[in-house]
């Protein structure tokens, strides 16, 4: 059988693996559009050197991924405009739990500056550990550790007891399986 | 990354602490599975197979112009700068021979503030150095200019003198002086003291010359703990140096209150320069120098002049009654020890001769003067304005005979540019035509071609990006 070539084995890996960087795109960028477009872009960045990382692209991909996340708001900070506080009818609105615990984290997420967020998804969606995520955004050991303890702080914040409820009342497709491991590992 | 595959295990070598292992404090129960839940509203798009040949497209568009750009950068900034040297090198300096008689200029023209300098590389022998607007350091590239002091070769060239980085400057007093054969210069120079510096960044400790022929500098440092207050520092003749100084009393505490603190004088030292000695021939300090001869302040309206080949000594009456205004750049000093000045004020003034015997001649009907250079018995040549011009608009170096007032023009100096200094040497020779001082491209044209060429590397630069991003959507990229 012959080899693949690299442009075969790029289609291969990116058809396999697309819908997870989707996912994890998803919650850095916080919207379908935008995530779309970052895991675009991080594709576009990583086929040059697609012959050098064919072995293992999932550390560069997902490098290129979370800092492509943060110098992308960079970019575009200056035409959004925050809110500090949570919509209080979304703290309050209980009729379908599952649509609103989502959109509460989501936009809880939206909070949290875009290092704080590349953060808290790398190591509790991705499962990657202090080091690795210190290294997959460029950062320092203890500038990961400052924006993990800061974010996890705002998001206590901000979501109060809502995800305790979620705990207990599993609304994903992961939920109720009682793995040790973060969600979004295999 | 949120789905299980075989592609790759990110959690190999995992050695920190997982997010299950926090603690409560730093933990949030149910959000690895509330990312989780959340993750699964992400979009679920389809594969675009053209996705890497559009990114190698991109990528090589992107790389063709940043190539483009650092070319242009590379090629473009190293035209400027060499040509920027180039255009400001000196000419090359054809050696005065036997057919290139030295002399004086007739007139010292204005000239670029671009012009090159000595540099402190061999030259030849200065004729005359005026003060005229020259452009250095980064101020340059800007078009800015300061003071400078312009040479003209006894061939006829013109250049900027560059003097040693320790010249104490002109604005600290540092006065200089040419000597009569033009080819050295001397002048005070700054250094380290033992004790607190008067001024830390500009004490003058010793005096220094300037070969221009060598560009050699051969300093005279004197012991001092505050610094010097400089004095005289005037040639006797090619090859001496005749010059004074006080000690400054004290640190920088006394910055503003020099006269009530001054400390020693030195007297009149004699610096011969290619003997290497220093002799201090008297205890008070000069009031006039002249060739060989050396005018010391005695009491009242008497000094005493001293011949410095034989060392003989002669009361003689000095110029100014007694009465001192200036320093002996005032004065000149002839032969017979007479001593010619302006005896009205430091203004344009009147001419007047002190003989040794005390007989005292004016000449009203000859041109003012603002700086005598050369007496002898019947001649003297003075630097001042142009017949009656007080505003000294033009500046005109005189000869004048004493018998008759009647004066001749030897030098014209356009532009109210001051005189710094004249090889007296050349006052009785005929002038010669002075070289073309030519018309450097002034450091701002070039300034601008430089930030021209950075604006195009950077356009090309963003030309490429732009490029790249359309050949990364879809587009050709071209």
């Amino acid at each position: 059988m012959p080899e693949p070539t690299t442009h075969e084995h790029f289609d291969d890996w990116v058809a396999a693996r697309r819908p997870a960087l989707l996912r994890t795109a998803y919650l850095l960028a916080g919207n379908e559009h935008d995530a779309e477009d970052l895991v675009q872009a991080t594709l576009i960045k990583v086929v040059p050197r697609w012959h050098r990382i064919a072995d293992d692209p999932e550390p560069y991909v997902r490098t290129v991924l979370s800092r492509e996340s943060v110098s992308r708001w960079r970019r575009r900070r200056w035409r959004e405009l925050h809110t500090d506080r949570l919509p209080e009818d979304l703290r309050t609105w209980r009729h379908d739990r599952d649509v609103t615990d989502r959109e509460v984290l989501r936009q809880a997420l939206q909070r949290l500056s875009p290092r704080q967020r590349a953060v808290i998804v790398l190591r509790y969606f991705d499962g990657l550990t202090e080091a690795e995520t210190a290294h997959a955004l460029g950062l320092g050991l203890g500038t990961v550790k400052k924006h993990g303890r800061e974010a996890m702080a705002r998001l206590r914040g901000l979501l109060g007891d809502t995800l305790g409820d979620a705990s207990r009342t599993p609304a994903g497709p992961s939920a109720g399986t009682g793995s040790p491991t973060p969600a979004g590992q295999p | 990354m949120g789905e299980s595959d075989s592609l790759s295990d990110p959690r190999t070598d995992r050695t920190m602490t997982t997010p299950t292992e926090h603690s409560a404090q730093h933990t949030l129960p149910g959000l690895d599975r509330a990312l989780d839940d959340l993750a699964h509203k992400a979009p679920v798009g389809a594969h675009d197979p053209t996705l890497f040949s559009r990114s190698m497209r991109a990528h090589r568009t992107r790389r063709a112009w940043t190539s483009a750009a650092l070319a242009v950068l590379v090629i473009g900034l190293a035209s400027v700068t060499g040509l920027a040297a180039l255009t400001r090198a000196p000419s090359s300096i054809q050696p005065a021979g036997s057919s290139t008689p030295a002399g004086l200029p007739s007139v010292v023209q204005r000239v670029s503030p671009y012009l090159a300098g000595t540099n402190g590389e061999p030259w030849e022998a200065a004729a005359v150095l005026v003060e005229a607007p020259r452009a250095t350091g980064a101020g340059a590239l800007i078009g800015r200019t300061g003071t400078g002091i312009l040479a003209v070769s006894t061939a006829g060239e013109y250049r900027f003198l560059d003097l040693p980085d320790d010249w104490t400057g002109a604005d600290s007093g540092g006065l200089l002086d040419l000597s009569p054969d033009g080819r050295r210069v001397a002048l005070w120079v700054t250094g380290e003291t033992s004790g607190a510096p008067y001024d830390a960044d500009q004490s003058t400790v010793g005096v220094a010359v300037l070969d221009l022929t060598t560009g050699a500098v051969t300093r005279q440092a004197v012991d001092t703990e505050h610094g010097l207050d400089p004095g005289e520092v005037r040639w006797a003749d090619d090859d001496r140096v005749v010059w004074s100084y006080t000690q400054i009393a004290g640190g920088p505490e006394i910055a503003d209150d020099l006269v009530q603190v001054s400390g020693d004088s030195s007297g009149t030292l004699v610096w011969d320069v290619d003997a290497g000695t220093v002799d201090r021939i008297s205890d008070q300090v000069p009031v006039a120098v002249g060739t060989e001869r050396v005018v010391v302040q005695g009491r009242g309206r008497w000094g005493t002049c001293i011949d410095l080949t034989s060392g003989s000594q002669q009361r003689v009456r000095t110029a100014d009654g007694g009465f001192w205004l200036g320093n002996s750049e005032a004065v000149v000093l002839g032969e017979d020890c007479a001593q010619g000045w302006n005896y009205t004020s430091m203004l344009p003034g009147r001419f007047q001769v002190t003989r040794a015997d005390g007989s005292v001649t004016t000449h009203p009907g000859a041109p003012r003067l603002v700086w005598p250079l050369t007496l002898t018995a019947s001649t003297a040549t003075w630097w001042g304005p142009r017949r009656g011009d007080q505003a000294a608009t033009i500046g005109r170096l005189w000869s004048v005979d004493l018998a008759t007032d009647e004066a001749t023009e030897i030098l014209r100096v356009p532009g109210g540019r001051g005189l710094v200094g004249v090889a007296t040497d050349l006052v009785d020779l005929p002038t010669i035509e002075a070289q073309d001082p030519g018309s450097p491209v002034p450091l701002p044209w070039f300034t601008a071609a430089g930030a021209g060429v950075l604006l195009l590397g950077l356009g090309l630069l963003l030309r490429g990006r732009a490029r790249a991003r359309a050949a990364a959507a879809g587009g050709t990229g071209a």
